[in-house]
Parts: C-alpha cells; structure tokens; sequence
C-alpha cells in the first residue's frame, strides 16, 4: 500500500521532485506494495510479551533498585566498621607506646615490697649470735650496782 | 462512525484495560507500513521482521505513557525508525534477498514487456535507494512512500521542520545523483529537464 505525499506540501511542489516522488512510489511500489510480515510474527510478539509479563520487568526494576539501596548500605556499613577498626587499632597502639619509668615504677616496687616477709614474723637469731647487750641506763643520780 | 484517531485512542484505552485483542487489532492496521518501512531501511527482510517485533514489544510496555490524541503511526514509525537506523548502521545490508526476486517473479503481474520494465525501474531505484544512508533512505520512504506530512516526519525524526526539509532536500540530491549514475534510465527525471 503506497500512499500518495499530501498536497499541502509547499517544498516539494516543484516538478521534478513530484517526477523524483512518482519515480520513487513507483520503482519502489513494486517492492514494498506486497511486503508484508509473516503470519507467524504475531505469536512470537504476544509470546515476548508474556514472557516479559511473567517475569515483570518493574518488579525486575524495583529489586534491581533495592538491590542498589541495599548494596550501598552493607558498603556504608562495611566502610564505617574498617574506619572504626582504624581509629580503634590506632587508639590502642597510641596507648600501648613505651611511656615514662615513672609510670611503671610503683606497680614494679609494689609487688617487690608485697613479696618481703610479713612483718610480723618474728625473726630468728643464730645461737652464736648472741642477744646483744641492753644498754644500762643509767639514772642520773641513781644507785650503782 | 469511528475515524482511524478516533479509533486509535480507543484502541490505547483498551490495551492499558489490558485488552489483549485491542493490541492485535492494532498490530493488525499497522504491521504492513511498519514492515515496509522497516524494509526500507534495512533492506533485509529478516531484520525488517526483527524490527516490526520489537517495535511492537516497546509500544505495549510503553502504552501507559503513550499520550493518544490521535493517529499512533508516527509514534509507531518513529520507534520504527529509530531501531532500524540504528540495527542498519551496525549491520548494514541493502541486499536484495533472493526470496523477494524469486516472489517477485513468481507472481503473475503485467504483460512481460511493462513488466520488464517495472522490474528494471525498480531495480534502478532500489539500488539509488542503496547509495544512501540509512536516515537518507528513511526520510525518503517516510514522505515518498508512506505519505507522511513534513510536521509528522518532524516528530519521527524528532528534529525541527527546518531540519527535516534540509534532510529531503539532501537526500533527493543524492538520490538524484544515484539516478544519474545509472544510465539505463531516462534523463528527464533525473536532470529535471
């Protein structure tokens, strides 16, 4: 079916062109007035059709959409904990750096001093060693012996 | 009685109901110039049909934004269009596949001697048809062929009336050109004498 271009055309009312127009619908009539789609078209179109029905592209749409939601999330989620982590490793080994002696003295002397003797235990004597002497007090104007 | 606008809009209110036989009604009243067009373009009849199904397959996943005051062949020719151009620009071919001659000369027709003569025409304006690009060839079998007005060519092509007669002066030049060059045909079309 080959259809005439409207007359309300103002470019192509020039001779030739309407000759090149009449030329073109009429060498190409030939071709195309009988070119029609295969009947066999039709079901492979409403089968398509279905085939994309059953599957649902919007849906296909939203969970690629909340695919992309969620996927930004477990990245927030992942890149916060590797920045936590971070700060947290850098935290600790700030803290655990050499610091001053005088920081670290005290528990060592503590313990040293916790692991002497108890005080009271009475200590013992070696015989040969003997008691020392008391000293004499002696009282002004006091009796001799 | 119901104009074919009228008829589209209707047709559209059907299949967004979800009217499985409004759809083939529509493809019904479109499939041959849509075809032919599609042909047109990429002059192979496998790709023509590769077209027609996929630009039927987008029109009904788009029929709920399509907005429908009249006629859908525009929008039907500008999907067209637009997937032929773009599968003939990757896959170009223009050949005259062997089924078309052998329906063509299998098919009873005019007498031998205006038929020879059809047949060598056409095959004259097939092959200046050929020489020209895909958006050339489309905008020649758009107005030539399917009778569309330049502001509908306008809206197939999406570009501005001015843009489209610059694209149909140029390509009736180089067809013209085409012609030219072969010289089995006669002068007075072709030179404008």
């Amino acid at each position: 079916m080959v259809h005439k271009p409207n007359g309300r055309e103002t470019l192509y009312q020039d001779p030739i062109d309407d000759d090149l127009g009449s030329l073109v619908r009429w060498g190409l009539e030939d071709t195309f007035a009988e070119a029609s789609p295969p009947d066999d078209l039709w079901p492979k179109i409403r089968a398509q059709i279905e085939a994309q029905s059953d599957t649902k592209p919007v849906s296909h749409a939203g969970v690629r959409r909340r695919s992309l939601s969620l996927a930004s999330l477990v990245q927030t989620v992942v890149v916060s904990s590797l920045v936590l982590a971070f700060v947290l490793e850098v935290d600790r080994t700030g803290s655990s750096s050499p610091r001053p002696s005088a920081d670290r003295t005290p528990v060592v002397e503590h313990s040293i001093f916790d692991s002497g003797p108890p005080r009271d235990i009475p200590r013992l004597r070696p015989v040969a060693d003997p008691e020392p002497q008391q000293a004499v007090h002696r009282r002004m104007g006091g009796a001799t012996q | 009685m119901c104009t074919p606008e009228h008829e589209d809009v209707g047709l559209v209110t059907r299949i967004r109901g979800g009217d499985a036989v409004a759809f083939e009604l529509l493809y019904d009243k479109y499939k041959r110039p849509l075809y032919q067009t599609a042909l047109a373009i990429t002059g192979d009849r496998g790709a023509a049909e590769d077209v027609v199904q996929d630009c039927f397959v987008r029109a009904y996943r788009a029929m709920d934004r399509v907005v429908a005051l009249g006629s859908l062949s525009p929008w039907l020719h500008r999907i067209v269009v637009n997937l032929s151009c773009s599968r003939s620009s990757r896959d170009r071919r223009w050949l005259t596949t062997l089924d078309a001659w052998l329906e063509r000369i299998a098919a009873p027709g005019p007498p031998p001697d205006q038929a020879a003569e059809q047949v060598e025409v056409s095959e004259i304006v097939r092959q200046a048809l050929d020489g020209l690009n895909a958006k050339q060839r489309a905008v020649i079998v758009l107005f030539y062929v399917q009778g569309f007005s330049l502001a509908d060519l306008a809206f197939i092509l999406n570009c501005p009336v001015g843009t489209v007669k610059s694209r149909l002066h140029y390509a009736c030049k180089a067809f013209r050109e085409r012609l030219r060059e072969d010289k089995r045909l006669a002068g007075e079309i072709i030179y404008g004498t």
